[in-house]
């Protein structure tokens, strides 16, 4: 199975060729929802995001923010577009539904961001990358 | 162990400053053979006081060390004193009989390949590079070389590819990868475009870890550990302790990053031991100021790159940026523990509030 194959398999979608970028993924039903939800998890975990705590009546309210310094250059399509999202600060629900929506009508997967599938065992990777930060040892380090 | 009783972890010697690409990257600015090379005597002569320090591992380089016509006579002869040898090289001129040659003598063989396709490999190393690398990584499998390892430079513009790499690995019947970030160093600094933000270092590092839960790939790390004053289990920059490196003409440093300017005494005119001993003797080559000294995790993280310090601080003694957004995002993560504890268990419970 090559990486577009098992991307779509990933993600509930389908391979698809297009005869201008060749073979690419459709995002499955909830395709778009695990692709944020990992690409959200990337960053935070990175140290992209700022997080402010607004105190409710019940639950604290988590409002999550890009850092200024991002560069969004560095950053996968994926990461990119939610990145977008978070100009302001704002909840991850509204930023799963708004990056979602703007990742559904890219329509594809490109090569690119066959990453996903490079890496994931299942689609629920952002476990193992908030297992890594949960585990970060930043003396353990690339020169 | 005392300092003094210490030997260099290896010892790199750049056989030639003479390489035939003009990489935008080249942390040694390579390109032209300069007149004043050290002779095939003078490298043999050091590779015996490699030898004669009892130290185990040897790195050849340059420039590009295959360009050198007499490598083959430096490579067996420190073969037969029992040194670990590892070549790094671009690969444009491994043909067959370097392949033969390299795979007979047991060589750990490392080639840069800095893209997953020719696109971004040769955008820095000129038309055909990639190509040519592939062509010797295949043809030292085919000689049976077993030591082999592509090496990695993350650059702005190649980041993206970093979760590829198994995929380009596999598909060259490579196991070992090594992972480098970009230096502010010779070529590098003439194309600060192709830098790392300190910013971002968090970010692009963690892509890199990723890469171990990779299966069909070994991400090997750096193994120095720094000299710290209670206990010798810290992770440092090497290059303020245990290796050493000899210039083309025969200057010495303990870091190539460092430039041209801290080149140090050439070993035609003193031992290579005396040299090593000198620079204990020094004592640490980096002294934390003010701010660096501030930081409650200098003792742990041995300060980092002093080329870094230099480039972004114009202080060999400043904090390096990289290793102070390491810290920064591990304060960061300890801040949000309980956030994160909980997404462990279910991502999209924890981050609905």
């Amino acid at each position: 199975m090559n990486t577009i194959q098992w991307l779509s398999h990933l993600l509930g979608g389908k391979e698809r060729f297009s005869p201008k970028t060749g073979y690419q993924a459709e995002f499955g039903k909830n395709g778009p929802q695990i692709a944020v939800t990992l690409a959200f998890c990337e960053l935070l975990t990175a140290n992209c995001l700022e997080i402010r705590t607004q105190e409710q009546i019940h639950l604290p309210k988590r409002l999550y923010k890009l850092r200024r310094e991002v560069d969004l250059t560095l950053l996968t399509e994926i990461e990119q577009i939610v990145a977008g999202e978070m100009s302001n600060f704002c909840t991850f629900p509204l930023l799963r539904e708004k990056a979602a929506k703007k990742l559904r009508r890219s329509k594809v997967l490109t090569q690119t961001d066959a990453y996903l599938a490079e890496q994931q065992k299942n689609a629920e990777h952002y476990r193992q990358v908030i297992a890594d930060a949960l585990e970060y040892n930043p003396m353990v380090s690339v020169c | 162990m005392s300092h003094e009783t210490k030997t260099p972890s290896r010892v790199y010697i750049d056989v030639t400053n003479a390489c035939p690409l003009q990489c935008l990257h080249c942390c040694t600015a390579s390109g032209e053979r300069r007149a004043d090379e050290l002779s095939l005597v003078e490298i043999i002569n050091l590779v015996d006081q490699v030898q004669g320090m009892q130290v185990k591992n040897l790195v050849l380089t340059g420039g590009e060390p295959l360009a050198r016509a007499d490598l083959p006579a430096i490579l067996r002869h420190a073969c037969q004193q029992g040194l670990n040898i590892t070549l790094l090289t671009n690969g444009i001129l491994l043909d067959r009989s370097w392949a033969k040659l390299l795979a007979e003598l047991g060589v750990r063989v490392k080639i840069s390949l800095d893209g997953v396709s020719a696109e971004t490999h040769n955008f820095l190393r000129g038309n055909g590079a990639f190509e040519m690398a592939t062509q010797a990584l295949e043809r030292l499998r085919a000689a049976g070389a077993e030591n082999l390892a592509v090496h990695f430079t993350v650059h702005r513009q190649n980041c993206r590819e970093i979760a590829r790499l198994p995929e380009l690995l596999s598909e060259l019947g490579i196991h070992n990868l090594v992972v480098g970030l970009i230096k502010p160093s010779g070529r590098a600094k003439d194309n600060p475009a192709l830098l790392i933000p300190p910013a971002m270092a968090a970010y692009v590092r963690q892509k890199i870890e990723a890469l171990t839960h990779c299966e069909q790939i070994t991400l090997q790390r750096l193994s120095d550990k720094c000299w710290g004053s209670d206990t010798e289990d810290l992770f440092g920059c090497p290059a303020t302790c245990n290796k050493l490196g000899v210039g083309a003409t025969g200057e010495t440093t303990t870091c190539t990053f460092l430039g041209q300017e801290f080149m140090g005494k050439n070993v035609r005119e003193y031992p290579l031991a005396e040299l090593w001993q000198q620079h204990l003797a020094g004592g640490k080559c980096f002294v934390a100021n003010a701010e660096c000294a501030e930081c409650p995790n200098l003792p742990f993280s041995g300060g980092g790159c002093r080329a870094r310090a230099l480039y972004y601080r114009q202080d060999i003694n400043a904090p390096d940026p990289y290793c102070c957004a390491s810290f920064a995002k591990k304060r960061f993560l300890d801040q949000h523990r309980p956030l994160l504890e909980q997404a462990l268990a279910g991502p999209e419970l924890a981050f609905q509030d």
